[in-house]
């Protein structure tokens, strides 16, 4: 995937449906599958970092204001584009660099871990950075855990529907 | 600083990242409850407009239900008026009062800072500080007001302290939520005085300039008793369903510039 006019499309399409999902289309027990982030988690690491974060940083900003929410997404945004190379710093192949892993095409284990964790650290900063309160964790513990559960069956469903023949 | 400034320039990326998160930060601090009466309002006209258009078609989709709700509100309201006729029911509370109906174009409740927009803004007179009831019972206060959209602090949202009292024994409470779930709230500082009951009404006190008194807020489901405090916590169900919201009407107070500078006169003395 590189940024291109298509990619930018594919991003407008999932912002629109985060915003829209957000706001009006909730499943029952309040529960928000957070995918917005995946167009910037598949994109390979050897492209420029400072547009992969000036695009962060438009998508989160987006985000905020059509959620009413400024500066929860963009910070969360931001944080996991940036932070998205030191989980492949440990966990990538000895004889590889940085520059040649495409996240998609990892491999499935380390891929479900790789989402797993970044769409964990997504939803945990949204709830954190919009609570401004240490007490949320005991409070939507659970709720965070399913939220992130469904996020991730999302984008494997998403990433084996649109990325598996790549 | 040579050296400094090499540093800075090898590690651009993660200075552009630093840049970046700061911003996002200004943000997120000015978007704190407490400032966002400083904030621009461009961003709350954006978000306006967008959850107007999406409105636009979603209503289409809910005319059966609200006519329902509404009607269910008509009949509720003849009968009120019958009842006032034959046991002198004290409307005096709202005596002061003018009221706006708005639709909600937008409804929060997934964050712990929930909030709303309505469909007028300071061009139907809204402005800050009014009270934004539903058909059922009471939904929060206006926050901030762009000309044709005004920013909805939802009493789901951790900032909540209103004050209300119980409808059969009038003693004094705070209403607040609890974070958790959109369908509990809780009441507290109610003191073991009262003769609390499950089932029984939580009503606005009055005490404020933003709420006529006596607007139902929720029933009572749990009742706890506090012994070190010697007050009651209280759990509600409130009567307003916060997850479907379609109908509002904003309440103003026509004296409450009135009334809020006799009590700053009374606070400055």
């Amino acid at each position: 995937m590189k940024i291109n006019l298509k990619f930018i499309l594919i991003l407008i399409i999932f912002i629109a449906l985060q915003i829209v999902w957000l706001n009006h289309i909730q499943l029952p027990g309040r529960f928000i599958p957070v995918i917005y982030t995946f167009p910037l988690l598949i994109l390979p690491l050897n492209k420029n970092e400072n547009v992969q974060l000036l695009l962060a940083f438009l998508v989160g900003l987006s985000l905020d204001i059509f959620s009413n929410t400024l500066g929860v997404f963009t910070v969360t945004t931001v944080f996991i584009t940036y932070f998205r190379k030191v989980f492949f710093l440990y966990f990538k192949n000895k004889n590889k660099s940085l520059e040649d892993i495409t996240p998609h095409k990892i491999d499935f284990g380390l891929k479900m871990l790789y989402y797993g964790i970044f769409s964990f650290i997504t939803i945990f900063m949204i709830y954190f950075l919009e609570s401004f309160q240490i007490s949320f964790i005991y409070h939507h513990f659970i709720h965070i855990f399913i939220n992130v559960i469904i996020s991730i069956l999302i984008i494997l469903f998403i990433d084996y529907l649109f990325l598996s023949t790549e | 600083m040579i050296k400094l400034i090499k540093f800075l320039m090898e590690r651009k990326s993660f200075m552009l990242f630093l840049l970046l998160e700061f911003i996002g930060f200004i943000l997120l601090i000015n978007n704190n409850l407490y400032l966002r009466y400083k904030q621009n309002d461009l961003f709350t006209e954006i978000s306006g407009h967008y959850n107007d258009n999406i409105h636009f078609v979603k209503k289409y989709f809910d005319l059966e239900q609200i006519n329902r709700k509404l009607l269910l509100e008509n009949s509720k309201l003849k009968n009120s008026i019958i009842d006032s006729i034959k046991l002198n029911y004290d409307y005096s509370g709202w005596k002061d009062y003018e009221v706006t109906p708005v639709y909600i174009i937008s409804n929060q409740y997934q964050f712990t800072n929930n909030y709303l927009i309505l469909n007028k803004g300071s061009q139907d007179g809204i402005q800050p500080n009014m009270g934004v009831i539903g058909t059922q019972g009471i939904i929060g206060t206006t926050l901030k007001i762009s000309p044709h959209y005004s920013l909805v602090l939802s009493i789901l949202n951790n900032k909540t302290s209103i004050s209300v009292k119980t409808k059969q024994t009038n003693h004094y409470g705070f209403l607040k939520w609890n974070e958790k779930n959109p369908h509990k709230m809780e009441v507290t500082d109610i003191p073991f005085e009262a003769k609390v009951k499950l089932n029984d009404t939580i009503v606005t006190s009055g005490n404020s300039t933003i709420f006529p008194k006596n607007i139902p807020v929720g029933i009572i489901t749990k009742i706890e008793r506090l012994k070190g405090n010697k007050i009651y916590k209280i759990i509600i169900k409130p009567v307003e369903d916060l997850t479907d919201l379609e109908v509002a009407y904003v309440v103003r107070n026509k004296y409450q510039n009135e009334l809020l500078k006799l009590k700053d006169s009374i606070d400055e003395n």
